[in-house]
């Protein structure tokens, strides 16, 4: 099952994600701020992150920094989260090389289509050893 | 018969006369036989004689006499016609007399007209001359040459041509070189009127024949030198052209006085002409001085004249007198160290340095001291400049101070209009982030009740209803208190003091708080001597109260006890709210009264981060003091101070 590592300051926000994320399939691992969020990563080698950008003690700018300065994360993709209409954020964190960003009206639709993905790359691959 | 041979009718004519007069005297000559005649005087006289008439003839030899007369009456011939002779002489010699006397006239005429005339024009007056003379000379050609600039040359200036009755239009065609003509140069340089009544054999002519005389079929020439101030100018040239002609005394003199007013007509024109060039240059001059002194006078600039040798004031203009303070007469004489202008005296040494070494400066920033005591930044230009032959300091400055104040005021309105721009995109980004995290978490949870609602446990179902419950509240919260915050900013909300019962107000107030946060604290309110009514806004009082009892129960732990206490002191009160819960982190302490900021350690305690900051704009709209004093995990103190 692919690991999701889910850097959010917020409770029920951080809630709400891997409430939806659990029935598709997908493995969540939560973070309740930056620096616990960075450190999961390195340990548990998550196959995508998504990330709040405020936050305290480690913001996602600081985050995405760690995470490209260390050789084994450095390949994870990475999405922030963001509200609609934060443009000088989205161009911030795309600069540091956050792979892309998702408003949260976005959300249950990407994850969505990343289930559907994943669905087809497992059918796919059981096809293939059949 | 008679000896002339008349007929004999002659001699009984006068037998016939005698008889009938009875005497008669007559001449006669008779031829006598030897041929000869002799003149005989005959008296004829009738007498009568026995009764017949006889004549007696008496004749007398005249032949002497005769001759005496012949040789009288040729003499008388003689000398009358000798005396008509000398009459028609007497008479030519009067005419020629009276005609010299008229050309003397006339020479005298003319040279009065030109003494009198208008000689400061030296081409008109020439020209005058010139045909003056011709018609009064009935010359041919009378031309004026001058003596070339290198002195080598004279040249025809102006020729007047008696035949055309005009004036040659080419008269500078015509030169003669001193060298090709020195016998004719040396008698003009003599100062001699050159007089040669035949060019061809006059020795100071005769060389001119060939090449300049003959061509033109001059015969008689006389040139008069033209003299001005001992040096020999130019020539007047008289040229007779036909039968050689014989220049009288009185041409000859009328020649050298026409020369003579040459010379004249050119003292009077250069004369003219360099009072006409002083008259302008005056006036120029005047002009220019006029010019230049409105300008130094009505200079918005400060202008100053100083001697380079001493650096001593010569003259100031009004805006410069007006800028120091004092007046032209305290300034001039003075130099720049005696009258303290100069702020820094190192600038000025510098200055005149620059000054010495480049001949100019231009445009530098320089402070300046006035006399009453202000500090001025001047734009300062100076040049050295020569006035009598003495170098002096022209120097030019304009007050900028103004202008620098001004760019200063403008650099720092434009820093704040800056800063407030950051302040309020960053206040629109946290308001957006703090309005985004509730409406995330609410339409994620609408969300996952809608999709998830059968896998859901009826817990999980009533968390997330009440999230978004909760969420929509803490969303009104921050639009209200945003709202408020607008408020204040915009100058919306004013201090409107009333009457007001203190003690009633803080137990209502106490009881609604406690009431709201669901009894999770109690508070101790310690009223000590409050004075009966105040006068003070109810409106901001509550705002600041209620966020700060408010807080102080937010982060202490349930049943720990908030105190509100009140004290009166002279003309204000002192409120002090103190509660012992989490207490605020230093770090976080001097960002307590910025919109949305939030104490690291608030964990998942409610808040917007706006309450202080409203709570500070009330305390200040009341006119009074907030002090914030906490301890990490030991408390929070708050006090206020509102006069009353």
């Amino acid at each position: 099952m692919k690991k999701i590592l889910v850097i959010e300051d917020e409770p029920e926000m951080r809630r709400n994600l891997t409430t939806i994320l659990r029935p598709e399939k997908f493995h969540p691992l939560p973070a309740e701020n930056g620096r616990i969020g960075v450190a999961l990563a390195k340990k548990e080698k998550p196959d995508l992150i998504l990330c709040d950008v405020m936050m305290p003690e480690l913001d996602g700018y600081g985050v995405i920094a760690a995470l490209r300065s260390d050789p084994e994360t450095v390949r994870v993709p990475l999405v922030f989260l963001t509200a609609k209409g934060e443009k000088p954020d989205i161009r911030a964190g795309m600069d540091m090389g956050a792979d892309d960003y998702l408003t949260i009206g976005q959300t249950l639709e990407f994850f969505q289509l990343l289930a559907d993905l994943a669905t087809d790359a497992d059918q796919a691959k059981r096809e293939g050893e059949h | 018969m008679q000896p002339d041979g008349s007929p004999t009718g002659t001699a009984a004519r006068r037998i016939a006369e005698t008889l009938k007069s009875g005497n008669r005297r007559f001449e006669w000559t008779p031829l006598r036989f030897d041929g000869t005649m002799v003149p005989l005087e005959v008296n004829a006289t009738s007498i009568e004689y026995d009764g017949e008439t006889l004549i007696v003839l008496v004749s007398r030899d005249i032949t002497e006499r005769k001759e005496l007369n012949a040789s009288l009456e040729k003499r008388v011939a003689e000398r009358t016609l000798e005396l008509l002779r000398a009459n028609e002489q007497l008479k030519n010699a009067e005419e020629e007399l009276r005609s010299r006397n008229e050309q003397l006239q006339r020479h005298r005429d003319v040279l009065l007209e030109l003494t009198h005339s208008d000689k400061s024009d030296f081409a008109q007056a020439l020209e005058k001359i010139c045909s003056r003379s011709a018609a009064t000379l009935d010359m041919a050609r009378v031309s004026y040459w001058s003596v070339q600039e290198d002195g080598s040359a004279i040249c025809c200036e102006v020729l007047y041509r008696r035949d055309t009755e005009s004036f040659d239009s080419q008269p500078k065609a015509n030169s003669l070189v001193f060298a090709e003509y020195p016998a004719y140069f040396e008698e003009l340089a003599a100062k001699r009127p050159v007089v040669a009544n035949d060019v061809l054999t006059h020795p100071a002519t005769s060389g001119l024949a060939e090449n300049y005389l003959k061509p033109l079929g001059i015969s008689s020439l006389l040139d008069a030198p033209v003299w001005d101030c001992g040096e020999g100018v130019g020539v007047l040239r008289h040229e007779h052209i036909g039968p050689p002609r014989i220049w009288s005394a009185e041409e000859i003199h009328f020649v050298a006085a026409l020369a003579a007013m040459v010379s004249l007509a050119l003292e009077e024109s250069s004369r003219a002409h360099s009072g006409l060039l002083l008259r302008e240059s005056e006036a120029r001059l005047r002009e220019s001085e006029a010019r230049f002194g409105t300008a130094f006078r009505a200079s918005p600039a400060a202008i100053s004249l100083l001697r380079l040798s001493d650096g001593k004031f010569v003259e100031v203009n009004d805006a410069f007198a007006r800028w120091l303070g004092l007046d032209r007469d305290s300034i001039v004489g003075r130099d720049t160290v005696e009258l303290n202008i100069w702020q820094n005296r190192e600038e000025r040494d510098q200055f005149l340095a620059d000054l010495r070494r480049h001949g100019s400066v231009s445009e530098v920033e320089r402070q300046f001291r006035s006399r009453r005591g202000t500090v001025h930044t001047i734009v300062l230009s100076a040049e050295i400049i020569e006035i009598n032959r003495e170098p002096h300091i022209l120097g030019f400055g304009i007050d900028i101070t103004e202008r620098k104040q001004a760019e200063v005021e403008l650099r720092r309105s434009l820093a704040r209009e800056k800063e407030l721009g950051q302040l309020r995109s960053y206040f629109v980004s946290i308001v957006s982030h703090e309005f985004r995290t509730p409406l995330g978490i609410i339409q994620s949870s609408a969300e996952i009740l809608e999709d998830y609602l059968e896998q859901l446990e009826p817990a999980e179902r009533r968390n997330h209803l009440e999230s978004i419950r909760n969420n929509t509240g803490r969303m009104a919260r921050i639009m209200e208190e945003v709202l408020l915050i607008g408020s204040f900013d915009a100058g919306k909300i004013e201090f409107k003091p009333a009457t007001l019962e203190l003690g009633a107000f803080v137990r209502r107030l106490v009881d609604e708080v406690v009431a709201v946060t669901a009894q999770r604290c109690p508070i101790e309110l310690l009223l000590a001597k409050p004075p009966d009514k105040i006068q003070a806004d109810e409106r901001l009082l509550h705002h600041i109260f209620t966020n700060l009892l408010t807080n102080a129960i937010k982060y202490s732990d349930p049943g720990q006890v908030v105190q509100f206490e009140i004290a009166c002191a002279g003309s204000e009160i002192t409120c002090t709210i103190r509660d012992h819960g989490i207490g605020i982190p230093e770090a976080d302490r001097e960002w307590l009264f910025n919109a949305f900021h939030r104490g690291h350690n608030v964990a998942s305690r409610p808040g917007t981060g706006l309450g202080l900051v409203v709570v500070k704009r009330c305390v200040d709209l009341h006119g009074g003091k907030i002090n914030v004093d906490s301890e990490l995990g030991e408390g929070t103190i708050v006090t206020v101070r509102l006069p009353i």
